[in-house]
């Protein structure tokens, strides 16, 4: 974030009545590499949320700062995926400290809105993101840390509008252009896999090639991103329409060869993604299903030369949830992704399917819960397991232990972590 | 004849003079019992809308007005501005609820339209009977009422809500009605309670005569318990403690507030701290059919987003507490298709004089449900609030026991403070100490929908 706007926003604190509530949460994981047998991961991470009554609404703010005794995960580069505005205040390969987000929201007759850099969670999937494209993610764990942790929020205008009895149409303006934030070379969770990254197996013998530095587009007015969801709730089912204008938080690699020179420039395209959403309660069953159709993505082909192509995919969504059994929580989602149009030998198939399995258990009045992840690829055979154990030792206190164990082909999207199977353990205090 | 001639000479003049008179006496009265003229002239559109269709029907059909048919306009403006009266009254009550013309429109008809369609009913099936008579006059006399009442009726429940709806006038939507109705309400009610209270007497020793052993029958003291006035809106910030059987005490600070919209009751709760449940919110939509479940959201803060819930298994327990979903919903009332009652005797419970139930599950299927084979419960017979309940599993093995305490009037009505649920078999033992109760405390309608959930607690 740029100093002038840090110094803007307190320069509004003189006018405030003060009344700032704060309350922090202090996290501990330490994480071992089971195959590489060392630490991963020795990090403190340490947030701070803070509450002021401001005008008719309220501004929150959360500051975020970590540190990693190990220097695996990231590294001393700055990182380019954000946009300057959001840009941390401090970043190197063990720390980091950044304003997470930072909003003022008020709610008026028949409108709320929330301005300022947040998250915006669309979608009825769990831990797939078909719909839930608003905000990039970090990659730094992979899809291992917290969805919430892992989002990374975004500077926006979130406006809400009351449209009858049970409508509400939300209108979004994100000016951040910030990008999705991928692992350091070095990290145990870089992208190797084909199906993301240009395979070097693939470039002729006899030709060099190069990377040039990605960086995410410039923050301009015609850059922003634009969104609208119109959600409602008829006949017990609740569902949503919703439309993104956006740049797609993935960089395109194409390839151009000049003479023995081949020139890997990351980009950045738009698309148009339409779709909707809907739930609904059937007895001790719950049925989730989301669709999206995005224009304009890009695909890796196996060509050296661009090595991408454009085509429209779309996919969809199915998730069942089972509370018929007292204190378990029984999901399971299947996913289809689906790449539309001409396009030749592609990287990955035109379809490609992923199944998803959580069962939670609570015991003790919620004290203990077990819990088990399971996301497998049906195309790639390849897959993740994470069982997790977390205890409620005190009021505020958390301990957990956890496993994150991939399999498969490691040039699956989760077999190319198989050397990165970990067991973490840990805590949350709240204060 | 003679006589018959000046009598019937002067009839039009006199009833026109008459029924003018009339009019102005109704004007007065309702401007005065509704505070405002303006609402008298409201009152009197409908019965003068009627009185002009009754003219138009007798030229129409050829009856002429004689001493039996101009008594008519007496009693169509009698019975008539009872209806517009009803409408206005009501309208203006639930105004001051809602806030809103639609939703005060959606409870004013299934509750007060349909108690004034049997009034209707009554009234003109009453009159209705005089046209089977064989004395002309009679007849149509019976024949004008008729057409009168129902017309009142119909202009009551059709033109004076349209014209309220268009103009809304003063005396609906200003905060002055509210107190100028809870007025005529408090008179009117006045009236109500002494004539009602004669039969609540009456009742009372029926029942009481009705069971050989002097004790009050079990369905009457529920439906009292039921009745228990709970506000239509409530806040109130409540303060868990849940302790488990090696003293082990985790604290929950949560705020809830719930309203009714209709018959429909709808409630949120939001946890304040501690920080790794902060900003967890519950959201239940009750219907008041019974065999239509109730919707449930849950907001996961770690999701940011809100989850649809099954409402089937309400025996669960509430976010690690020892209440069930079922416990929380019913705020200490029943569901009286669920059990049936017995009454077991008359006790005094910590000084108090209470009436013991015990409530049995109507089948085995609504006792898994609920996960109780049987309750006992003492009833404070004072205010008609459980002061104590003991719980057996379904197979019939002590369970629970729920104490209340500190119960006081908070803005007139009785709230309970103080809960402590034990539960026998594990050992573990929730306290709810709510604390910040009002009443009166304005809440949006949008703060009780699933988009709300994110924005976090209101303040």
């Amino acid at each position: 974030m740029r100093p002038s706007l840090i110094a803007s926003l307190f320069a509004l604190i003189p006018s405030m009545s003060l009344a700032l509530e704060a309350s922090h949460s202090l996290k501990n994981q330490t994480s071992y590499g089971l195959e590489d047998k060392n630490w991963q991961q020795l990090e403190w991470r340490l947030d701070s949320e803070l509450y002021q009554p401001l005008e008719q609404g309220e501004v929150i703010g959360i500051i975020r700062s970590r540190f990693d005794i190990e220097d695996k995960l990231s590294s001393d580069d700055a990182l380019s995926n954000y946009a300057n505005m959001s840009d941390p205040l401090f970043q190197d390969k063990h720390a980091l400290l950044e304003v997470r987000e930072l909003y003022w929201q008020a709610g008026f007759d028949s409108s709320y809105w929330r301005i300022g850099k947040q998250q915006v969670v669309w979608g009825e999937a769990d831990g797939i993101k078909l719909l839930d494209v608003v905000n990039p993610q970090s990659y730094r764990e992979f899809i291992l840390d917290e969805f919430d942790d892992s989002r990374i929020p975004l500077w926006m205008l979130n406006a809400e509008f009351q449209l009858g009895d049970q409508g509400t149409l939300q209108a979004l303006w994100v000016l951040d252009t910030s990008t999705h934030e991928l692992a350091p070379s070095g990290s145990p969770y870089r992208f190797t896999s084909p199906l993301l990254v240009p395979d070097s197996s693939a470039i002729p013998e006899g030709v060099s090639a190069s990377l040039a530095e990605a960086s995410s587009p410039e923050t301009r007015l015609e850059n922003s991103d634009f969104g609208l969801r119109y959600t409602s709730f008829v006949n017990n089912w609740d569902f949503s329409l919703n439309y993104l204008y956006h740049y797609v938080d993935e960089a395109v690699v194409s390839a151009s060869l000049l003479g023995s020179e081949l020139t890997l420039t990351p980009d950045y395209k738009r698309s148009h993604l339409m779709g909707g959403s809907a739930s609904s309660v059937f007895g001790d069953w719950i049925v989730r299903t989301e669709i999206a159709y995005e224009t304009d993505r890009y695909h890796r082909t196996q060509a050296a030369e661009p090595g991408v192509d454009k085509a429209d995919q779309w996919g969809v969504l199915v998730g069942l949830d089972y509370q018929g059994l007292t204190d378990y929580f029984i999901s399971v989602q299947w996913f289809q992704s689906n790449v539309l149009g001409q396009t030749d030998a592609l990287v990955k198939n035109r379809q490609e399917n992923t199944l998803s399995l959580m069962v939670e258990r609570n015991l003790f009045n919620e004290t203990l819960l077990l819990k088990w992840l399971h996301l497998h690829s049906t195309n790639h055979g390849d897959g993740v397991l994470q069982p997790q154990f977390s205890y409620n030792l005190e009021s505020d206190l958390d301990i957990f232990l956890s496993m994150d164990i991939f399999y498969g082909n490691e040039e699956g999207l989760y077999g190319q972590f198989d050397d990165a199977d970990r067991i973490s353990v840990g805590f949350e205090w709240g204060f | 004849v003679t006589l018959n001639y000046h009598w019937i000479k002067d009839l039009g003049e006199s009833h026109f003079f008459g029924m003018g008179i009339a009019l102005l006496l109704v004007l007065i009265v309702s401007s005065l019992l509704l505070k405002s003229p303006v609402a008298g002239f409201y009152t009197l559109i409908p019965v003068v809308m009627s009185i002009l269709l009754v003219y138009s029907s007798m030229v129409l059909l050829s009856i002429s007005l004689g001493i039996g048919t101009s008594m008519f306009a007496a009693v169509a403006i009698g019975l008539g501005v009872d209806f517009a009266i009803h409408t206005i009254e009501r309208m203006r009550s639930l105004y001051q609820e809602e806030q809103d013309m639609k939703k005060t429109f959606a409870r004013f008809y299934p509750s007060t339209g349909r108690a004034l369609l049997f009034n209707l009913l009554a009234i003109a099936l009453g009159f209705g009977v005089l046209i089977s008579s064989k004395v002309v006059p009679l007849n149509n006399f019976g024949a004008i009422v008729a057409i009168s009442v129902v017309t009142s009726f119909i202009f009551s429940l059709t033109l004076l809500p349209a014209l309220i709806m268009l103009f809304k006038p003063k005396f609906i939507v200003t905060e002055s009605a509210k107190t100028q109705g809870s007025g005529l309400s408090a008179s009117a009610g006045v009236l109500l309670v002494a004539v009602a209270g004669t039969g609540l007497l009456y009742q009372q020793d029926a029942q009481a005569a009705d069971s050989p052993s002097g004790l009050p029958d079990a369905n009457w003291v529920v439906e009292q318990i039921n009745a228990v006035e709970e506000g239509r809106q409530s806040s109130s910030r409540l303060s868990m403690t849940l302790i488990d059987r090696r003293g082990k005490v985790r604290q929950r600070e949560t705020i809830s507030f719930r309203q009714y919209v209709g018959e429909e009751k709808q409630t949120v709760l939001y946890y304040l701290s501690p920080r790794n449940v902060k900003n967890t919110a519950f959201l239940i939509h009750d219907f008041p059919e019974v065999e239509r479940d109730d919707d449930q959201w849950l907001y996961l803060p770690a999701l940011r987003k809100a989850r649809r819930i099954s409402a089937s298994d309400r025996g669960d327990y509430f976010l690690g507490t020892d209440f069930t979903y079922e416990d929380i919903k019913k705020e200490g009332k029943f569901e009286i298709a669920d059990f049936s009652f017995k009454t077991l005797a008359k006790e005094t419970l910590n000084g108090v004089d209470t009436i013991k139930l015990e409530a049995q599950p109507i089948d085995k299927k609504t006792a898994r449900e609920l996960g109780y084979g049987r309750q006992e419960i003492w009833v404070d017979t004072s205010n008609w609030i459980i002061l104590k309940s003991e719980y057996w599993d379904i197979k019939l093995n002590p369970l629970k026991t729920l104490s209340v305490s500190d119960i006081r009037k908070i803005e007139g009505i009785w709230s309970r403070h103080n809960l402590k649920m034990t539960n026998h078999k594990t050992g573990h033992s929730s306290e709810f100490i709510f604390s910040d109760i009002s009443y009166n405390k304005s809440i949006k309608n949008s703060v009780f929908t699933r988009q709300a959930l994110s924005r976090g607690a209101p303040k």
